[in-house]
């Protein structure tokens, strides 16, 4: 459903990729929640939810310290960023506008509850073989959910955050903020995140990547 | 997915094949609706919400005056009138949402900007309620609000679906062992006789009718043979 994306018009896009990555990776949990018959296990469930969650929780929090209103604040103070309020014009647009970026986080915290919802069918449900189906059905449901409040955050993201990101930060600044976002430092293997997203695009969409010439190494 | 039913071992079990019914315009109101979130002519969900609909609001009510109502000191029975009411409460926050048309789905985004600039702008803002929406829609684009409506509206259906069906599951594990044990079988026709037969209107048979619509002809026997019990009953008492 998805077409691919065939250029990056600022290093900030890349972003899209990644909501890409996740919309998919969704996709295949639904997938997979759908086969899941009473007679199988929800191993491979289980194995598949795991790794969307991990991926989203890693991104909502890279996305939290780099793209929160703090951090935007903060890169209007930086040497030759431009301040957000200044490009912006006054009036009931420019405040929505505001708002709708600045609830990105509350987003963040929503679809975080929304995970722990699956988890806890998962993990409450799962000994109880007798109602399978049942099971099969709440995971379905939950992970629908999950899946249309994703869709509606990445989408408001993209509509509101993103551009007022474009806005105020330099394309290098914004090379790092993508680094960020797809190198766990933190991570004895800090490829795995830009491998978990690489995974889910198509071979030019990886070009796209690493067109940006993202290296490992902070680049500031 | 839905097994046949081949035998009713009480009048109550007339039950399973009501559910079943139920069941099976339950899945094709969600396919419907699944195959719509991209956008298209909403009139035929929007019918077989109706459908389902009406017959839902008459067998909950029926069982809530003529099942569970007597099972008293039953706190299954009265989990089951709980649940008609949820389901009930669910359904009209569906009809609720249609009726706010294509833009409903910004209805979130709305709230959130509303709430945050009230605490700027305080009562104008009750005014600038539509510009809000009008900004939104602008910056979204209609077509992604459509889309993202359609999406809503789809969970929606799913939720009451889901809902539903654990109903159906919690009365047939709960509620109708404890029917089989405390009512007599004549007692038992009594509550299958008003779940399928609506006295009250012009055409009586019209829930019957549809239930045997939706059965395999086995079942439609053993729906037959359940009925000619009720009119036998029914002629006894005349």
């Amino acid at each position: 459903m998805t077409s691919e994306f065939t250029a990056l018009e600022s290093p900030l896009d890349a972003i899209r990729l990644i909501h890409k990555a996740l919309r998919s990776r969704g996709a295949m949990v639904a997938q997979i929640a759908e086969q899941a018959g009473a007679e199988s296990s929800l191993q491979a469930f289980r194995c598949a939810f795991d790794s969307w969650a991990s991926g989203l929780l890693y991104f909502f929090e890279q996305e939290d310290a780099l793209m929160s209103p703090a951090a935007l604040e903060a890169e209007s103070s930086r040497p030759g960023a431009k301040s957000v309020t200044q490009l912006e014009h006054g009036g009931l647009a420019h405040k929505v506008k505001r708002e709708m970026a600045a609830a990105n986080g509350r987003g963040h915290l929503e679809l975080t509850e929304m995970l722990e919802e699956v988890l806890t069918v998962l993990n409450g449900e799962i000994q109880r073989t007798s109602i399978i189906q049942r099971t099969r059905q709440h995971l379905c449901q939950r992970v629908l959910s999950l899946r249309l409040a994703l869709d509606d955050h990445l989408e408001d993201e993209e509509t509101f955050l993103l551009p007022m990101l474009r806005r105020s930060m330099s394309e290098d600044r914004q090379r790092e903020v993508v680094r960020r976002l797809l190198y766990d430092e933190e991570s004895p293997e800090p490829h795995w995140i830009m491998n978990w997203v690489a995974e889910a695009l198509t071979p030019g969409e990886r070009q796209l990547l690493a067109g940006l010439e993202l290296n490992a190494t902070s680049a500031t | 997915m839905t097994t046949e039913i081949t035998r009713l071992d009480s009048p109550i079990d007339v039950m399973h094949l009501m559910h079943k019914a139920f069941r099976q315009l339950s899945e094709r109101m969600e396919l419907e609706m699944f195959r719509r979130q991209e956008g298209g002519d909403l009139s035929a969900f929007t019918a077989l919400f109706e459908i389902w609909a009406k017959r839902i609001l008459f067998h909950a009510t029926a069982e809530d005056a003529y099942m569970t109502a007597p099972l008293v000191d039953s706190q299954p029975a009265r989990d089951n009138e709980a649940e008609h009411a949820e389901l009930a409460q669910q359904a009209g926050s569906l009809v609720a949402f249609l009726e706010k048309g294509d833009f409903a789905g910004l209805e979130a985004n709305v709230k959130a900007a509303m709430a945050a600039l009230e605490d700027q702008q305080h009562q104008e803002l009750a005014e600038k309620l539509h510009d809000v929406e009008e900004v939104l829609k602008r910056e979204i684009g209609e077509d992604r609000v459509l889309a993202r409506t359609r999406r809503h509206l789809y969970r929606k259906v799913v939720d009451l679906r889901v809902l539903e069906y654990d109903h159906f599951e919690n009365e047939e594990a709960f509620v109708l062992p404890l029917v089989r044990d405390r009512m007599t079988e004549a007692e038992q026709l009594n509550v299958a006789r008003h779940l399928l037969i609506d006295e009250e209107s012009d055409d009586p048979r019209w829930i019957i009718d549809w239930v045997c619509s939706e059965l395999t002809t086995g079942e439609r026997m053993l729906l037959a043979g359940l009925e000619l019990r009720l009119n036998r009953v029914s002629t006894l008492h005349a």
